[in-house]
């Protein structure tokens, strides 16, 4: 009985350090901002309801942030997947050197964001590379980065900086598939295909499930890029939600910002549980 | 002889597009080794000329490197302020978060689980929103502005602690069981027999902090509000702009760190990566 009491204080003393800061700087004000959001004003603050968050919605600012973060996140993540599950089937039919081939993959995840930037801005600044190629074949020229096809540029990027990520699980995942399956349905007579269909994709559920997530969490990160690219004042049609909240940090608008992130948060887990019981209800069957 | 052209073919598929990949790192690269003039009659883009991307300086030389360096005062500053925003911060992360995740993993305590949940759904939240908190806290402590309180903020992020917790569960029960019928005390245990063998997931834990940090944009550009106390990773692109001639050396000084650190430990960055598994 003593003895146990002494191991939960050992427990105890062992986190005590990462809880103390991380209560204080990070659990602590989130579930402060929780509360802030339903109130208003500096100093003495009264209680207003959800009316941060209805004003939130009468936003034009917000609502052109959260559109384009949608736009871009259903954008990117289909893409990633089917880029990266070619990739990863490509990768496992037994090629020499994969190791190799697979830390080329990986490399952008490593190499700086502010580095690389350079390089897509000489490819598609208005007088860039890839404009030099559409003049040269004849077609006509596009503001890449200042128009509609800026996010275009900022789905390619996000791919080519996260691919890693979903190559190293989708490789993994079929690592763990059983080669008998494969043997005995070639036997049976499935074609190539038909085992993709019936074998490959039923046993890569779940590895497919993690690559949704943090492509998902990922893709809430492109802000960097976005920001590296264009400044605080980029196209309209890449003004994200982290724009959005910089602004309001600048102006330490409290309600805004408290409700935003309470909002997402909202949003997020929503996504995220919503995800995982999926996953688990498919495990059971 | 069929199967032979085909293997071939596989072969210069993924090497072209490994090709692709790897493009914006080898023209940074390349392209650093030019003299600043060549490099600014390539980029200089004026009245509707095209930027000429050329892959092989017509001379090698290290004149942008020496540019970079010594005629570049700000560069030096900014360089070692990402150094002091990142490695500190990140030591005394994997030390702290690897103590409680080892409490967490591995020792039975009322709270343990609640404890954990808090953690995984902070950790799951995106930087826009755990930014809120984490500048609300800073400014009361009146650390913004400080390069302490991102270092701060970096030490306490829930991220390491999980995936260090999913490493050491799964290393077996019986090991630590055994030691203590041994007799050996807590603190033997986690340094004589958890870390040998934590070492590859602590590296790996280590590696993807660095890289995060290294590469931060949002914190400093929030919490840091003088310039000069901002790190590379914000104000690289500067250079792109006033100074495009020694841009490509900048960036890759830049790069360096990250470069040896993925040469030296991309093994534990794949199982890293592998750790995000049944979370």
């Amino acid at each position: 009985m003593k003895n146990k009491r002494r191991t939960h204080i050992k427990a105890y003393l062992l986190i005590l350090p990462f809880m103390a800061g991380f209560t204080l700087f990070y659990f602590a004000p989130y579930v402060l901002s929780l509360g802030l959001s339903f109130t208003q004003g500096v100093g003495n603050r009264a209680f207003v309801g959800l009316n941060n968050y209805i004003l939130l919605f009468q936003s034009e600012a917000f609502i052109l942030a959260s559109k384009n973060t949608l736009i871009f996140t259903f954008t990117a993540i289909p893409l990633m997947l089917i880029i990266s599950l070619l990739l990863a089937l490509y990768l496992n039919e037994k090629l020499r050197k994969i190791e190799l081939y697979r830390s080329i993959f990986i490399m952008p995840l490593v190499l700086p964001t502010a580095s690389i930037i350079l390089f897509w801005q000489i490819m598609f600044e208005d007088n860039g590379i890839t404009n030099f190629i559409l003049n040269t074949i004849g077609l006509n020229e596009v503001q890449f980065l200042n128009s509609n096809y800026a996010m275009l540029v900022v789905v390619l990027i996000y791919i080519w900086k996260y691919m890693g990520y979903s190559i190293v699980l989708f490789m993994s995942g079929l690592n763990s598939i059983n080669r008998e399956y494969y043997e005995n349905a070639e036997i049976d007579g499935a074609t190539k295909i038909m085992s993709f269909r019936k074998i490959t994709l039923p046993l890569l559920k779940p590895a497919t499930f993690l690559v949704i997530i943090l492509s998902f969490i990922n893709s809430l990160r492109i802000f960097r890029e976005v920001y590296l690219l264009s400044g605080s004042y980029p196209h309209e049609s890449i003004y994200m939600l982290q724009h959005f909240m910089n602004n309001n940090f600048k102006k330490l608008n409290y309600a805004r910002l408290t409700s935003a992130s309470t909002l997402l948060s909202i949003i997020i887990i929503g996504i995220i549980v919503f995800l995982y019981m999926r996953q688990r209800k498919a495990d059971v069957n | 002889m069929k199967k032979k052209l085909r293997v071939t073919t596989k072969y210069i598929i993924i090497s072209l597009i490994s090709l692709v990949v790897l493009m914006p790192f080898i023209v940074m690269i390349t392209n650093s080794f030019m003299q600043t003039q060549e490099i600014i009659a390539n980029y200089s883009t004026q009245s509707g000329e095209y930027q000429k991307l050329s892959l092989i300086p017509t001379q090698v030389t290290l004149n942008q490197y020496y540019n970079v360096f010594f005629r570049q005062s700000d560069y030096i500053r900014q360089f070692w302020n990402s150094v002091i925003l990142t490695f500190p911060s990140v030591i005394i992360q994997i030390i702290i978060s690897f103590m409680a995740a080892y409490a967490l993993a591995k020792i039975k305590f009322p709270g343990r689980n609640i404890i954990f949940i808090i953690i995984l759904i902070i950790m799951l939240l995106p930087i826009q929103v755990t930014l809120v908190p984490n500048f609300m806290v800073l400014n009361l402590l009146n650390l913004t502005n400080k390069q302490i309180g991102i270092i701060l903020i970096n030490i306490f992020s829930p991220l390491a602690i999980c995936l260090l917790r999913q490493y050491l569960m799964y290393i077996p029960d019986e090991t630590i069981e055994a030691a203590k019928i041994d007799g050996a005390g807590q603190l033997h245990i986690i340094f004589r027999i958890i870390l040998p063998q934590a070492k590859g997931g602590i590296a790996a834990v280590a590696i993807l902090s660095f890289i995060d940090s290294w590469n931060m944009v949002e914190q400093p550009l929030i919490l840091l509000n003088d310039t000069m106390k901002q790190p590379l990773s914000v104000l690289m692109t500067s250079y792109n702009y006033s100074n495009i001639g020694v841009a490509f050396a900048a960036g890759v000084v830049f790069m360096i760190p990250a470069l040896i650190i993925f040469l030296l430990g991309q093994e534990y960055i794949v199982e890293g990566i592998k750790l995000y598994r049944s979370k």
